[in-house]
């Protein structure tokens, strides 16, 4: 699915360059489940970023679904991200000013899709995730794991080939973490959506099939988990 | 803690330096304009204030009508004055006075020193009682009580004599008459109607007329006991108001006494009218008729002002949320209500104040050119008067509240508890919006008015300049030679290489007024009001003008001794070539019709509307404005300035003075040219206002929204979707300001329109070009804030949580 070659990554400050990641490969296959760990600082969410093409690497090599994303111009990039990925934020990141319903619409709105298409389409994330009662609510009226299945909703309904998480539950209690996990779960193995997520806690990574380690910026570790 | 308070002001206004410096730049130049405009209307509220008496004094009038139009007359004869005085216990004084009009008089000291001069005035000794011009050296009781003295005022002294203890000099008037200083007068106020710079005894009345005008008066004429309409306007000090319906009953009975019909005495209305307010009736018609310039700035300085505090309003108010959070921690921790908004009121104290400050200074760095544009000169002094700082302090009060109340009362009503949730606008991020909205809409409506407005009052003005005369206006010079030297300086130019042709008129074109005789068509029965002009038979050849028809076509000029008339006049008198009322010019101006010649332009009201005019063929003893038509060569300096010597040869008693016909034209639009140019400038101001308003609101909502624009970009929108995002949030209020102001426009402009004759028509083009330009100026000003957001990386945006 993605390959990533010698990926660095710094920052200038003044004079000094500041490093968060160093010499970074790894492949992610098609169908599979990833997550990152590190403690904070390591340049976890900087590596998703990349992923996601929301920031370009300072030096290395990048493929995505065999496309050298380096060598792109910004606007294919966002095209290709438009069409494959979906993020989901510890945050939520949802819009305050807009209900559940036009929350979800807002990414198919940018693909240029029509109007009956996508009333069909929200119908049915909001249906498969149990909100049709709540789609004319404004974020801040639901509790936090309801933003966050709004947030995964909104990832989902461009129907993407990869999830990006960064932190999705570091913001929940541990029973709507459980749920978010079930949920990812459930995508990665019957709709065969691939996953990345980055977390702090060793029973949400554990959902995984492999779980890579970073640590001041470079790979620590990979570990392929037996169930 | 008042102390704190104003620490806490001042570091908010500095820590939103962005924000602080719209509030204060955009007020301060609506102050300015404001203040400008303020000086403006006060000054011309002010006018004749300053005389002691002010109150007191009453100007004679009457009014008629005439062919349906009213008239109104302050010619009274002499003995209107002193009847008064004499019959009625509540009349203390009176003043007559005789202006000199224009470019007949040179006044004189020797043969360097002659000027023509317009403010010249004959007056009674009580000019100086009655009225209070204070005397810089002189009696004023005695001044004007010998036959030939004369008072000037001080600047006359130093354009004379270089300075200002001349009494006992000698002035001349016409190189013949001589005068002798009695009194030097301190400059006259700018806001005095009464603005003579020469004031001689009433009784050279009779020299006067002789001298300047040839025309020769019984003596008698200044004593005998005649009531009725005459020469002399007439002012009454009045120490009992009642004296206003006696005066008029008292010329009735002296009418009736007289044997004059009752119909005519009914016909005749007299009326007294206040020394205050003579200023707003005799001002002449301007040609933007119906705009009452005082009127019409105070009504810009106040959409201007209040464009500014709206800004202040809007801006502070949508930042309010942010504030939110500062008010509702203050009162957590038990601030009361009233030093909340103490608070906001101090802040928009300091704003204004620093706003007014710096537009005082705009207004006086820019006054001097402002007031050159309105072409009135206004005393330095007349700025520190009363009549300015009072209303000054006023606006300074209103501008602190108008700004401060809003944002303190809807800031210091939060609940703290529900603020602190972070649920300030009740959870729904759409509510509230319709008041910064509504400004917006506000403020660009009366922009597109303005603009609108100025661009039919520029179109309608060019309409007027750029019709054509009836006549060709270039290469003619008007020269007034004196009487003595006319004919020979006439005979003398006439010879030269670069003269085509001379002609005589009994005036300057566009320069003075006609005579004007009313008469009975005895066709139609119309009452006509006609414009008389005496010209020589060459006056048609030499300017140009067309024949409609020329009476026994033996030359192609008319015959010495008739009358030519011009379209409009055979039109109104219902005159008509074919039906043989041939008599017609021999009964109303006993004279023989030499023809009728197409309309043509003479003065101010022949420009707005076709105007009767009769042309009175005088082949001797014209005498009056010399029409000298030059040939046409890139070198007029050559020819004119053998024009001057011959002048100066013939006419040694006169300064050498002449006018360009079209220049003369020109000039007739200056006050209308100004006037224009100031409105543009004003709606510029304006616009620029309401874009600086836009642009604090853009900048804040733009700021406000960078999350959620970050979240956007992060689902796939591109530049072009966030600009487009950003740009209609802001283009609704304006297009919305259009559909508002274009009927509205269009309404107020069609009445103006209505009041001229040659007019154009408000075409819908101006309101698509008012309309885009607004459009693009607000899109561009909205541009500059969402592009930056928009081109701005998401995960920087979303980072800042
Ligand atoms: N825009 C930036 N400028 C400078 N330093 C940055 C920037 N973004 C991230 N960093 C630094 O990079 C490091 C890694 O950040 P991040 O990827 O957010 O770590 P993690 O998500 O693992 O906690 C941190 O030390 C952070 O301070
Ligand atoms: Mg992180």
């Amino acid at each position: 699915m993605l390959q990533l070659k010698n990926i660095a990554k710094y920052h200038n400050s003044g004079i000094q360059k500041n490093w968060v990641l160093k010499d970074i490969s790894a492949n992610i296959f098609e169908g599979e489940f990833v997550s990152i760990m590190g403690p904070s600082g390591a340049g976890k969410s900087t590596l998703l970023n990349i992923i996601g093409m929301l920031e370009e690497p300072s030096g290395g090599e990048y493929y995505f679904l065999d496309e050298p994303v380096h060598k792109l111009s910004e606007k294919k990039r966002t095209e290709l991200y438009k069409h494959y990925i979906g993020f989901v934020f510890q945050q939520y990141h949802l819009i305050d000013e807009l209900t559940v319903y036009e929350n979800l619409e807002t990414p198919l709105l940018y693909k240029k899709m029509s109007g009956s298409e996508r009333k069909s389409r929200v119908a049915d994330i909001l249906d498969r995730f149990n909100m049709v009662a709540k789609k004319d609510l404004f974020p801040n009226q639901l509790s936090g794991g309801q933003q966050q299945l709004v947030g995964i909703a909104r990832a989902l309904i461009g129907q993407p080939k990869l999830i990006l998480a960064d932190e999705p539950t570091g913001n929940l209690q541990s029973a709507q973490a459980d749920e978010i996990m079930q949920i990812f779960k459930k995508l990665n193995e019957e709709e065969g959506v691939s996953i990345i997520q980055v977390t702090h806690s060793e029973k949400n990574a554990a959902y995984a099939q492999r779980i890579i380690h970073l640590l001041d910026g470079h790979v620590e570790r990979e570990e392929k988990i037996t169930k | 803690m008042q102390y704190t308070q104003l620490k806490f002001a001042l570091r908010n206004l500095w820590r939103n330096k962005f924000y602080s410096g719209i509030n204060i730049g955009g007020l301060a130049a609506g102050i300015a304009v404001s203040m400008l405009i303020l000086v403006f209307v006060g000054h011309e509220l002010s006018f004749d204030r300053f005389h002691k008496n002010a109150d007191k004094i009453y100007q004679l009038s009457v009014n008629f009508t005439f062919n349906k139009q009213e008239i109104r007359g302050t010619g009274m004869s002499a003995y209107m004055g002193p009847a008064m005085k004499e019959k009625i216990s509540g009349v203390d004084d009176y003043v007559r006075l005789y202006h000199i009009s224009d470019a007949e008089v040179v006044l004189k000291k020797d043969a360097s020193h002659l000027f023509h001069e317009s403010k010249v005035v004959l007056a009674d000794p009580s000019y100086f009682s009655v009225f209070s011009f204070p005397f810089l050296a002189g009696n004023p009781k005695t001044a004007l009580s010998q036959p030939n003295s004369v008072v000037i005022t001080e600047k006359m002294a130093r354009k004379y004599f270089g300075k200002t203890d001349v009494i006992g000099a000698h002035l001349y008037i016409n190189s013949k008459l001589p005068f002798t200083i009695s009194g030097i007068l301190k400059d006259i106020p700018s806001n005095s109607t009464l603005d003579y710079e020469f004031i001689l005894p009433i009784e050279s009345f009779i020299a006067i007329k002789k001298l300047v005008y040839n025309e020769s008066v019984d003596p008698a004429y200044l004593s005998e006991n005649f009531i009725g309409m005459g020469s002399f306007t007439t002012y009454y000090q009045l120490s009992n108001l009642n004296a206003i319906q006696q005066i008029p009953k008292k010329i009735a009975e002296f009418w009736r006494k007289e044997k004059i019909s009752d119909t005519e005495i009914q016909s005749k209305k007299f009326e007294l009218s206040p020394l205050k307010n003579l200023h707003f009736q005799q001002g002449r018609q301007v040609l933007i008729a119906g705009f009452n310039k005082i009127y019409l700035f105070s009504l810009i300085a106040l959409i201007v002002i209040l464009m500014a505090l709206l800004n202040y309003v809007s801006i502070t108010t949508a930042r309010a949320s942010e504030r939110a959070k500062e008010v509702g921690i203050r009162k957590a921790m038990g601030a009361l209500r009233k030093e909340l908004i103490g608070q906001f009121y101090l802040e928009s104290i300091i704003v204004i104040g620093l706003a007014f400050g710096l537009g005082l200074l705009f207004a006086v760095l820019s006054q001097k050119i402002f007031f050159e544009q309105l072409g009135i000169h206004i005393n330095s002094s007349f700025f520190f008067s009363r009549q300015i700082t009072i209303p000054l302090g006023c606006l300074l009060v209103f501008c602190i509240f108008f700004s401060g109340s809003y944002p303190a009362i809807l800031l210091s009503n939060f609940k703290p508890t529900e603020v602190l949730k972070g649920r300030l606008w009740s959870g729904r991020g759409r509510d509230k919006v319709w008041f910064k909205k509504f400004m917006t809409t506000f403020q660009f409506s009366a922009s597109i008015m303005l603009l609108i407005a100025a661009i039919v009052t520029y179109q309608q003005l060019q309409c007027l300049q750029n019709r054509s005369l009836g006549f060709q206006k270039e290469q003619v010079v008007m020269i007034l030679p004196t009487q003595s030297g006319f004919t020979e300086f006439r005979n003398s130019i006439e010879k030269l290489s670069a003269v085509k042709g001379t002609a005589i008129a009994s005036m300057s074109l566009f320069r003075d007024g006609t005579s004007m005789a009313f008469m009975k068509s005895p066709i139609n029965d119309n009452e006509v009001e006609v414009h008389i002009l005496e010209v020589d038979s060459h006056f048609f050849e030499v300017l140009g003008i067309k024949w409609e028809q020329l009476h026994r076509q033996t030359s192609s000029k008319p015959q010495n001794n008739t009358c030519v008339i011009n379209q409009e006049a055979a039109k109104q008198l219902g005159y008509n070539s074919g039906d043989g009322v041939k008599d017609l010019a021999q009964q109303l101006f006993n004279r023989e019709l030499g023809g009728v010649v197409e309309n043509f332009q003479f003065d101010l009201g022949s420009v707005m509307k076709p105007t009767p005019l009769a042309l009175w063929i005088k082949n001797e003893d014209l005498y009056g404005t010399l029409y000298v038509r030059l040939v046409n060569t890139p070198n007029l300096q050559a020819g004119m300035s053998a024009i001057s010597q011959l002048f100066k040869k013939h006419c040694p008693d006169k300064p050498f003075e002449y006018f360009f016909l079209d220049e003369s034209y020109d000039t007739l639009f200056k006050a209308e040219d100004r006037m224009a140019k100031l409105f543009g400038i004003f709606t510029g101001l304006a616009i620029f206002i309401s874009c600086l308003g836009l642009f604090g609101l853009a900048a804040y909502a733009t700021a406000r929204r960078a999350k959620e624009i970050g979240i956007r970009k992060v689902l796939g929108a591109t530049v072009g979707n966030v600009m487009s995002l950003l740009s209609t949030e802001f283009l609704r209020p304006v297009l919305l300001a259009i559909l508002i102001a274009s009927p509205i426009a269009w309404y107020l402009m069609e009445q103006w329109l209505k009041k001229f004759t040659y007019r154009i028509e408000v075409e819908w083009w101006i309101f698509a070009a008012a309309g885009l330009s607004v459009i693009v100026l607000a899109l561009l000003t909205v541009s500059i804030q969402s592009l930056r957001t928009a081109l701005a990386n998401p995960v920087t945006a979303i980072k800042n949580e």
